[in-house]
């Protein structure tokens, strides 16, 4: 079965087809530029049988590119998806199976969490709803970041708040990066020899703009550092991460009111840019930490991995017996220096780092195991892969429905 | 030598008035006329000056101190403009302790005047620890750092555990934890204010500051109304749907607790996990405040679960049950002896 996976950014349509279950993928491309405010003009770029190739198509909107994208692979032979999977950021307490059919009510359900994410979902939807127009026979599944995290008991994902804001209001943790930790979940348990089934694991999604952690008991998320929205927990690229909620009101009445001024400030200002003053890349401000002579740079540096500790800790205390520490996305694949700073003098935990295979789990070479031999956890980088992820959802259920 | 102590309790202050003997001990000079719980502290200090005769000492506390003061100090004109400088953080009650010095310096013109501060403990916490992740105007310009508040408490359970590594757990209505390695604290739970960190008796604790910003762009609430949810209306009050105290949550076991139970015990769960890494074990958990005896229920809960990792740390568990005004004496005691 072919499988087309839909990634929607905010002027871009990601796409990748992947033939299930060998999960070969047959052809993988992105829809750029799209929507009216660009100069540029809007294309088509993707690569197949190795080549890369570009089409230029008007794509004044989501519901453009995704006729363009359907006309490409139809065009082409023996790229015709059978089923299709819309990745999505937030499904709310709507949508909590790993992928969920697109019928009638499944739509009536996107508009209710469109809101949740209102910069995310909206687009998305749109892409699903014209898809679901152009092609009412093609058997279409949504994702969602959040749909991993229905597992977590109401004890972690409950605030201390009126009942009120609980309830009425809806303020709980949902958590987020569902897909990758799910996928890096699996794979860690086939690396070991496990059942999904069977694995207890912390898994760190690392990524160079968003980032958060995930305790994961028998398989479930238990928890996730980020909470009703992506703002709680880590120190991200240019997020703050955690922030005592007196000082959150004090910056709303220092800017007049303007809650969206304080929500672009510890969105788009703060975490490692607001931190180092230079970048929002955690390698960089690592080099010039070698370098030596910055100070901001050892204060970011400190802040950053303090926090990722701090969650760390939390989480192998939460977990107990603990399989495996997983590392995944840019900083997680690629970046050993961080791996080492988190996992080092965590011997209470029964951590023990082998700095070699630390050094070279990189890139190609991973799934790699950088634990030593003595360690009682194992501590794997595992590069992730959303659009599979999707794709193996996506394949799980429309299999049953075929 | 009479020492009087000024110290603020559940939005009053409370006047208290002590002999110290010649071997050292303090009697407290019990009459409930002279250690009233009063309204105006100004008629509490001038009601004292007139029964008991003239202090020698006056102890004053407050919570909060930021990093300016870093021990106990003399209450000289520099320390009332840092204390003014700490007013937009904490507009209650600085002002009122404000009018506690005042009003003892006007009716008790040559004692000495000492302020302690919960935070001077946390006064060196480690640079990582300290800072949030947010950019220069808002950590220097606008101070906005991490604190504990609750620093004698700390300070008294690490001496009494007298390990390498202690976690302090300080269960007053609003509580907080400090990892404290060799008498340092390297992690405290309390924020740039008290309200950070495991919910209170009607305090959020730790909550995603993004819903701050929804409360404000998306559902129209003011400042005033969502402070008051998160400072008043939420916390263990927030879950249970009704009033209630550390004690009844952990002493009792009412069914209509659970929620707030099982959330209060995991986040303390969470809160002994980062200690654990902060400082690589745990020697000994020591529970204080007011609620210190439900210590023993939560610390038979964490030594479960602590037995379940690798290498089974089990930490020694104690309570610290010296009440705070005798914390605070030996404190204000301990001042004087240095500064002679």
């Amino acid at each position: 079965m072919k499988i087309l996976v839909f990634n929607c950014g905010s002027s871009s349509l990601k796409f990748r087809l992947i033939s299930m279950p060998d999960e070969t993928e047959l052809i993988v491309g992105e829809a750029q530029r799209v929507g009216t405010q660009t100069t540029e003009p809007s294309r088509i770029v993707y690569k197949l049988n190795g080549e890369e190739q570009v089409k230029q198509a008007e794509m004044p909107s989501q519901s453009a590119a995704l006729r363009e994208v359907m006309v490409l692979l139809n065009g082409i032979d023996g790229m015709h998806p059978d089923a299709i999977g819309h990745r999505l950021v937030h499904g709310g307490d709507r949508f909590t199976e790993p992928a969920a059919f697109v019928d009638a009510k499944a739509v009536e359900d996107l508009e209710a969490v469109a809101g949740l994410a209102p910069l995310h979902n909206p687009p998305a939807i749109n892409v699903v709803k014209a898809c679901r127009d152009a092609y009412p026979d093609l058997s279409q599944f949504l994702v969602f970041d959040t749909a991993y995290h229905a597992t977590i008991p109401d004890h972690a994902s409950t605030y201390a708040l009126p009942i009120y804001l609980r309830k009425t209001l809806g303020l709980r943790k949902y958590g987020f990066h569902g897909t990758s930790h799910h996928f890096v979940a699996s794979e860690a348990a086939a690396f070991l020899g496990k059942d999904l089934s069977e694995l207890n694991a912390v898994s760190c999604h690392l990524g160079s703009g968003g980032a958060s952690l995930c305790a994961i008991v028998n398989g479930q998320s238990v928890d996730n550092t980020m909470g009703y929205s992506p703002l709680q927990g880590l120190v991200m690229s240019t997020r703050s991460g955690d922030l005592d909620p007196a000082i959150a009101l004090e910056l709303v009445s220092r800017e007049g009111g303007d809650a969206g001024a304080v929500e672009k400030l510890l969105n788009k200002k703060s975490g490692v840019l607001g931190l180092s003053g230079k970048s929002s890349d955690i390698r960089d401000v690592l080099a010039t930490v070698a370098e030596g002579g910055d100070p901001k740079a050892q204060l970011t540096a400190d802040v950053y991995i303090r926090r990722l500790r701090r969650y760390l800790g939390a989480y192998l205390t939460v977990v107990g017996r603990v399989d495996a520490i997983l590392f995944t996305d840019t900083i997680g694949e690629l970046v050993p220096a961080v791996r080492e700073a988190m996992c080092r003098d965590l011997d209470v935990f029964g951590i023990r780092v082998d700095s070699a295979a630390n050094e070279s789990a990189v890139g190609d070479a991973l799934p790699g195991d950088f634990a030593a031999a003595d360690s009682a956890v194992r501590l794997l980088a595992i590069r992730t892969n959303e659009e599979l992820s999707i794709a193996r959802s996506t394949f799980a259920m429309a299999r049953q429905a075929a | 030598m009479k020492v009087m102590l000024i110290l603020p309790a559940n939005g009053l202050q409370r006047v208290l008035l002590f002999e110290l003997e010649a071997d050292g001990s303090a009697k407290p000079i019990a009459a409930d006329a002279i250690n009233p719980v009063v309204e105006k502290v100004d008629e509490a200090i001038a009601k004292c000056a007139s029964t008991c005769g003239d202090p020698d000492v006056i102890g004053f506390y407050t919570p909060f101190g930021g990093e300016e003061f870093r021990q106990i100090e003399e209450i000289d004109e520099q320390a009332v403009a840092k204390l003014e400088n700490l007013i937009p953080r904490a507009p209650l009650h600085v002002p009122m302790l404000l009018r506690a010095v005042q009003a003892a310096e006007k009716a008790y013109p040559s004692a000495r005047r000492v302020l302690v501060s919960g935070s001077s403990f946390f006064a060196d916490l480690p640079d990582g620890e300290r800072h949030y992740a947010v950019d220069e105007d808002l950590r220097d310009r606008l101070a906005i750092r991490r604190t504990g508040y609750n620093g004698l408490y700390h300070q008294a359970a690490a001496r009494q555990a007298k390990a390498e590594r202690v976690l302090s757990i300080c269960l007053e209505p609003r509580p907080e934890a400090s990892a404290i390695l060799n008498g340092q604290p390297v992690m405290v739970t309390g924020g740039a204010t008290p309200l950070e960190g495991l919910p209170g008796q009607t305090s959020c604790g730790e909550i995603d500051p993004g819903m701050v910003l929804i409360l404000c762009q998306q559902h129209g609430l003011g400042p005033e109304e969502i402070a008051q949810m998160l400072t008043r209306e939420g916390g263990l009050k927030g879950l249970a749907e009704r009033s209630t105290t550390i004690s009844e949550l952990f002493l009792d076991d009412e069914a209509d607790l659970k929620l707030a139970r099982e959330l209060f015990l995991y986040r303390l769960l969470q809160v002994t996990g980062s200690a654990l890494a902060a400082m690589n074990g745990i020697d000994a958990i020591v529970f204080s405040g007011r609620h210190a005896r439900s210590g023993n229920r939560i610390g038979a809960y964490l030594q479960e679960k602590l037995r379940l990792l690798p290498s089974s740390p089990s930490p020694a568990i104690s309570l610290l049950e010296t009440p705070f005004e005798e914390l605070l004496l030996n404190e204000v005691i301990g001042g004087m002896a240095a500064a002679v």
